[in-house]
């Protein structure tokens, strides 16, 4: 689910509950739009969570084939922690949104 | 005897829903139901944004509606004002349901949690199936069954009748407080006797004023709010001429 404000919506002749393509320069993912007022106008929330696989009946929609959702790490660079050697989990990057 | 109400300080509420988390594992509530739920609301446009955030439960009215038409006394008025439900006598009408302003009420369609009976293994020979998992936690029917609950009503409530929000009189029989007052991070829920002026409810009550949800249809409902939280900033003026 990726929250965009109405006035981006309109712009981009995105409805809610529509299916929406976000891509990154590292990648690109599929998820549900959903207008929202409290999202900044030129930007798009997306939690963290979706986009599982292999982790239970419930996560994915076909366990161990197809996934339910977006995984943001897909949108995200690998950047690494030189400490602990986490990924980055509260990223911003930049994106485009087009309607399918 | 005591009459219970909650006050519900909406100031302190961030809207967490730790309430509704303890709720659900206290009484061992089935998926779809919500015996604590919140009323939420988005109004405005940016930047001028709000959004409300109203915790709700079974207002546990003293003129409750679901009791007056309950047809087999079922749903009825403890001493100690906590409307509570008898599934034993309940026929499964759901008129309470359709009788409540407020929504509260909830009817078992299908038999209850329909997950933890599935007894198919999703890796064959990986893992356990939901039955399974159930029962070597050592749960009735849930891994996280709670049999505390069953001292006052049924553990589970059966499939053919309604079931709501009882302030948890299981708690409150034994002196304790019901599990959303105690879970609550913010001290956002207080509870205690109206009927005591010094109780900590009633100071509340005296000292903010109160309002409760839909009051104008008479059911004087047990479920007080006080306050509100208002995160909306100005730049202080004297205006001008």
């Amino acid at each position: 689910m990726a929250k965009i404000n109405p006035v981006d919506g309109k712009k981009l002749g995105i409805n809610n509950g529509e299916k929406v393509r976000l891509t990154s320069p590292t990648g690109s993912i599929e998820c549900t739009a959903k207008l929202w007022e409290g999202v900044l106008p030129g930007t798009v929330a997306k939690c963290y969570g979706q986009g599982h696989w292999a982790y239970g009946r419930l996560a994915a929609k076909v366990f161990g084939k197809i996934p339910r959702g977006g995984n943001n790490n897909d949108l995200i660079p690998a950047v690494y922690d030189r400490l602990s050697g986490s990924t980055v989990r509260h990223a911003g990057t930049r994106i485009k949104i087009e309607k399918i | 005897m005591p009459r219970y109400a909650m006050v519900i300080d909406l100031q302190r509420c961030v809207g967490c829903g730790a309430c509704s988390i303890a709720c659900r594992s206290e009484n061992n509530v089935p998926d779809g139901m919500y015996w604590s739920n919140k009323i939420t609301e988005t109004s405005g446009t940016f930047p001028n944004v709000r959004y409300h955030y109203i915790p709700t439960l079974c207002n546990h009215c003293e003129n409750a509606p679901c009791v007056r038409g309950c047809p087999t006394q079922a749903m009825h008025k403890l001493e100690n004002g906590i409307t509570m439900h008898d599934p034993n006598k309940c026929i499964g009408c759901k008129y309470c349901e359709f009788n409540c302003p407020y929504g509260v009420i909830y009817f078992n369609w299908r038999k209850p949690h329909p997950f933890w009976q599935d007894e198919s293994e999703l890796i064959k020979g990986g893992t356990y199936s939901p039955a399974e998992e159930a029962s070597k936690a050592g749960g009735k029917v849930l891994p996280y069954y709670n049999p505390e609950r069953n001292e006052t009503l049924a553990g589970i409530r059966p499939k053919g009748v309604v079931e709501k929000c009882t302030f948890c009189d299981h708690l409150v029989k034994r002196g304790e407080l019901p599990r959303c007052v105690e879970a609550c991070p913010a001290d956002a829920r207080v509870f205690g006797d109206i009927s005591d002026p010094n109780s900590e409810v009633s100071k509340l009550l005296g000292k903010f004023r109160p309002f409760r949800l839909r009051e104008q249809l008479g059911t004087d409902p047990h479920v007080f709010y006080i306050r509100d939280f208002n995160p909306a900033h100005y730049q202080p003026t004297k205006g001008g001429v």
